[in-house]
C-alpha cells in the first residue's frame, strides 16, 4: 500500500482542473431585470456589486438585447470585463409587456434548468418598464437596488400584505392545469418604487390584478398571516376608520365532494389587534370590540366573496380551489373543473378576534 | 472452482449486514426515483414504494433459504443447481451484472456533479480519483469494506432530515386523493422505484464473510426496512413540496428540494448535499466492484486485484468515451428493467431447483 500512497496525495493536483470562481473576479449578479423592446427583442440588465474598500453599495448596471431570455447574459459578457454569473441572483424582474408577448412557462424555463440560480429567487412584475425600477437610486445608499427591491418584497411578504412568493412556488402553481399562479406587482411612484398590487396568472398570461386594497384579504385567502395590516370603515353614524393589525390568520376549505352540487366553504379566521381608532369611544368597552369585531367579519367576508365572485366569472382560480376539490373529488377532470368553477356555490365565513387593543384605552 | 470457505479472520459480525445492505440500496436511486414514480402513479406512489419493500423482503428471504441449503456464495449454489457450464454461465452474469451497477451509480454520480456543480471538469478526472480511492479501500479486504459501509450511513443520515427543511412550502393537499390509480399504474410505480431499492443482492456474494451468517437475516431484512421508509419518507416530503407536474419536471427532486435551504453561512446549501452524497456514492462503487472482482477470483482461479484492475479500467474507458446522457440511459436500461427482472425471476427460480435436488437426493 506504501507505493499508492503517492499516488492518492497527486490526486489533490486535480483540484485544478475546476474553474474557481472568485467572489470580485467575476461579475456577480444580485438581480436580473428583464424588458421587451419594439422589436421583440429581450432586454435583460444585471444589476452587479462592484467590491472595493470602504465603498460600500456602488453598483453597476450591465445590459445587452437578445433574442432569448439566457443568451443575454451571453451578450452582456460580451460587452463586460468579466463573465456575468447568476448564482447570488436574488431577484428577477419581468416586465408586464414582456410576460404578455412572450409567456411566463417560456421565461421561466431557463431560470428554472439553471442551477446556478437557487429555487428561492423571487420574481415579480414591473408595472410600466422594468428599467425605469432598476435605475431608481435606493433610498439608503448601502445596498444596491437588486438587494433593494429583494428586501422590499422579502419584507412585504413577512411582515405586509403580499403574498409568500418564489420561483419554486410560482412554478408549482403555473404548471398545473390551468396555471393559476400570482405575482407579486411593483411599480415606480416619482422617485420611489412600491408594491402596487398581485399579478394574477392563467394560462401562461396576466389576465387580471388585485388591487393594493385587497391584497390583505387575497393574502388570508391564499395563505397564513402574520403581521398583515387591515382597514376598513366602522358602519356607524360617523363611518370612522379602523386598522387593524392581524397578528395570526388561518383559512379552512370545506369542500363537499358532490358531483351534482358542489359547493366550497371558505372559513377565514383572524386573530388580531387594534393598530388605530380614529374615533374617541373606550376601546376597552365590550359591546365595542364585539361591534368592531362583527364589522370586520362582515367587510371582509363582502370583500372576499367580491373577488371570489370575479375569479369566478373570469374563470381563474388563484387560490388553487381545484386542487382541494380534487383531493376530494378523484373523477375530476380539468375540463370539467373549467365547466363547474363559475357557477360553484362558493361561500366565505370569516371569523375574527380581537386580542389586544394595545397600550391605550 | 475453489471452496468459498472464508478465513474466520476476515469475516464480520452479523449486525454489519444492516449497514452493508442499507448503504448499497440507498444511492443515485433516491435522489432521482420521485420523477418518474410521480409519472406514473402520482398520490399512490408510496404504495408502490411499499409493494417494492415487500418484493425485497421476499427476496432477501429467498436468498437466505437458499443458502440455508446450499452454504457458500452465488457462485457456488449456480454450480450446484446447474452444474459446471450452466452454473457458469449464470455467475457471469451475475458478474457482469455487479459491473453495470457499479458503473451506473459512478456515472450517474459524476452527471449530477457535472449538472449541478463543475461542468467543466472532465469525467475521466472524477472517475480517476473515485477508482484509486475504491481500490485502496478494496485492498484492505472485506472488512475495511463493511467498516466503509458502516462509516458511510453514519455520516449520511443526517440528509434526510434537511429534506424537512422544505416542509416549510408544503401543501398537504397534495397528498390526496388517494387511491386515485388503477393496480396496474400502482404496479408500473413499483417497476419504477426498482432503482432505488436493488442493492440487497450483493449478499448472495458477502455471504460467507459473515460470522454466523444464519443469524444476519434479521439484520438483512432491518437494512431493506429502514430503506423503504426512507424511500416512502421523501417521496411524501417531495409530493408535498411540488405539484404534480413540477415534480415531473425535475430530474433530481431530492436535490431540487434542498436548493430551497438556506442556513445563515451558506446561501446555496445543495452545493453541499452534492458534496457530500460522494461518501453516499462509494461504499456503492466499492462494493459493487468488490463483489464482481470476487466473483471473477473464484470464477477462474486468478488473485482478486487482477480483474479489479481490469474493472477499473473498463469504468475509466466509459467515462472517457462513452460519457453522456446517452450511455447513462443504456446503463440504467440495463439496470432497470433487465438486471431487475432477472433478479426477480432468478432468485426464486433458483430457489425451486435447489429444492427439487435436495428432495430427489433424499429419496
Amino acid at each position: 500500500m506504501r507505493k499508492l500512497f503517492p499516488i492518492i496525495l497527486t490526486c489533490t493536483i486535480l483540484c485544478s482542473c475546476a474553474q474557481p470562481r472568485v467572489v470580485d473576479e467575476v461579475n456577480m449578479s444580485q438581480a436580473i431585470g428583464y424588458d421587451i423592446l419594439e422589436n421583440d427583442r429581450i432586454e435583460g440588465m444585471f444589476v452587479i456589486p462592484i467590491f472595493q474598500q470602504e465603498q460600500m453599495g456602488k453598483y453597476q448596471i450591465l445590459s445587452g438585447t437578445s433574442s432569448t431570455t439566457s443568451d443575454v447574459q451571453a451578450a452582456v459578457s460580451k460587452k463586460a470585463d468579466k463573465t456575468v454569473l447568476l448564482g447570488q441572483t436574488r431577484i428577477v424582474l419581468f416586465s408586464e409587456k414582456i410576460v404578455h408577448k412572450i409567456g411566463m412557462t417560456e421565461l421561466t424555463d431557463y431560470l428554472y434548468r439553471e442551477p446556478q440560480l437557487g429555487n428561492r429567487v423571487l420574481l415579480v412584475i414591473v408595472e410600466g418598464n422594468v428599467k425605469n425600477v432598476i435605475n431608481i437610486k435606493p433610498p439608503n445608499s448601502y445596498v444596491n437596488i437588486g438587494i433593494y427591491l429583494s428586501n422590499l418584497i422579502n419584507q412585504q411578504n413577512e411582515t405586509g400584505n403580499g403574498p409568500d412568493t418564489n420561483l419554486h412556488l410560482f412554478l408549482g402553481d403555473s404548471l398545473e392545469d390551468g396555471g393559476d399562479a400570482y405575482l407579486p406587482i411593483i411599480k415606480k411612484r416619482g422617485k420611489d418604487v412600491a408594491v402596487s398590487g398581485v399579478a394574477l396568472f392563467h394560462e401562461n398570461k396576466i389576465v387580471n390584478k388585485v388591487q393594493s386594497k385587497d391584497m390583505f384579504v387575497f393574502k388570508t385567502l391564499v395563505q397564513h398571516h402574520r403581521r398583515g395590516v387591515y382597514k376598513f370603515k366602522l358602519n356607524d353614524k360617523k363611518k370612522s376608520d379602523i386598522v387593524v393589525e392581524s397578528i395570526r390568520s388561518g383559512t379552512k376549505y370545506d369542500v363537499s365532494g358532490s358531483e351534482s352540487h358542489p359547493s366550497i366553504r371558505i372559513k377565514l379566521k383572524i386573530k388580531g389587534q387594534i393598530k388605530e381608532s380614529m374615533r374617541s369611544d373606550n376601546l376597552t368597552n365590550r359591546k365595542m370590540i364585539k361591534k368592531i369585531e362583527q364589522d370586520m367579519e362582515a367587510d371582509i367576508t363582502k370583500q372576499a366573496t367580491r373577488l371570489i365572485k370575479d375569479f369566478q366569472k373570469r374563470n381563474i382560480d388563484p387560490l388553487g380551489l381545484k386542487e382541494k376539490f380534487h383531493a376530494k373529488n378523484k373523477r375530476m377532470t380539468y375540463e370539467r373543473w373549467k365547466g363547474m368553477y363559475p357557477n360553484m356555490d362558493i361561500r366565505v365565513e370569516a371569523k375574527t378576534d380581537i386580542l389586544q387593543t394595545g397600550v391605550s384605552e | 472452482m475453489n471452496q468459498t470457505d472464508v478465513n474466520e479472520k476476515y469475516m464480520v459480525a452479523p449486525f454489519y449486514v444492516f449497514f452493508l445492505v442499507h448503504s448499497m440500496q440507498t444511492g443515485i436511486g433516491v435522489l432521482s426515483f420521485q420523477r418518474i414514480l410521480a409519472k406514473s402513479t402520482g398520490t399512490d406512489g408510496w404504495i408502490s414504494i411499499l409493494l417494492a419493500g415487500l418484493i425485497v423482503h421476499s427476496l432477501i428471504w429467498v436468498i437466505y433459504k437458499i443458502f440455508s441449503m446450499v452454504p457458500g456464495d452465488i457462485l457456488s449454489v449456480n454450480h450446484h443447481a446447474f452444474g459446471k457450464w450452466g452454473g457458469n454461465l449464470f455467475s457471469l452474469l451475475f458478474i457482469a451484472y455487479f459491473l453495470v451497477l457499479g458503473s451506473t451509480v459512478m456515472v450517474s454520480y459524476i452527471q449530477i456533479i457535472h449538472v449541478w456543480m463543475f461542468e467543466e471538469v472532465p469525467a475521466w478526472s472524477f472517475s480517476l480519483v473515485f477508482l484509486i480511492l475504491i481500490y485502496y479501500i478494496n485492498t484492505g479486504g472485506f472488512r475495511t469494506i463493511t467498516g466503509i459501509a458502516f462509516l458511510s450511513v453514519m455520516m449520511t443520515f443526517w440528509l434526510a432530515f434537511v429534506l424537512f427543511y422544505a416542509m416549510k412550502y408544503s401543501e398537504f393537499t397534495n397528498l390526496l386523493p388517494v387511491f386515485d390509480h388503477s393496480l396496474l399504474d400502482i404496479w408500473t410505480g413499483t417497476k419504477h422505484s426498482a432503482l432505488s431499492m436493488i442493492g440487497f443482492e450483493l449478499i448472495l456474494m458477502f455471504y460467507p464473510f459473515i460470522k454466523d451468517a444464519k443469524a444476519s437475516q434479521k439484520y438483512a431484512h432491518g437494512g431493506a426496512l429502514t430503506t423503504t421508509l426512507i424511500t416512502v419518507i421523501v417521496y411524501l416530503v417531495s409530493l408535498v413540496f411540488y405539484s404534480q407536474n413540477q415534480l415531473v419536471l425535475n430530474i433530481w427532486p431530492t436535490l431540487t428540494m434542498t436548493s430551497i435551504v438556506e442556513l445563515a453561512f451558506i446561501q446555496r446549501f445543495e452545493y453541499i448535499y452534492v458534496s457530500w452524497w460522494a461518501i453516499v456514492i462509494i461504499p456503492n462503487i466499492t462494493i459493487s466492484l468488490w463483489a464482481a472482482s470476487r466473483g471473477f477470483k473464484r470464477l477462474f482461479n486468478v488473485q482478486q486485484k487482477y480483474p479489479l484492475w481490469g474493472m477499473s479500467l473498463i469504468i475509466l474507458i466509459i467515462n472517457i468515451f462513452f460519457f453522456d446522457v446517452d450511455s447513462l440511459n443504456i446503463l440504467e436500461k440495463i439496470i432497470n428493467p433487465y438486471g431487475v427482472l432477472f433478479l426477480v425471476s432468478y432468485l426464486p427460480l433458483l430457489l425451486v431447483i435447489i429444492y427439487i435436488k435436495k428432495k430427489r437426493n433424499r429419496l
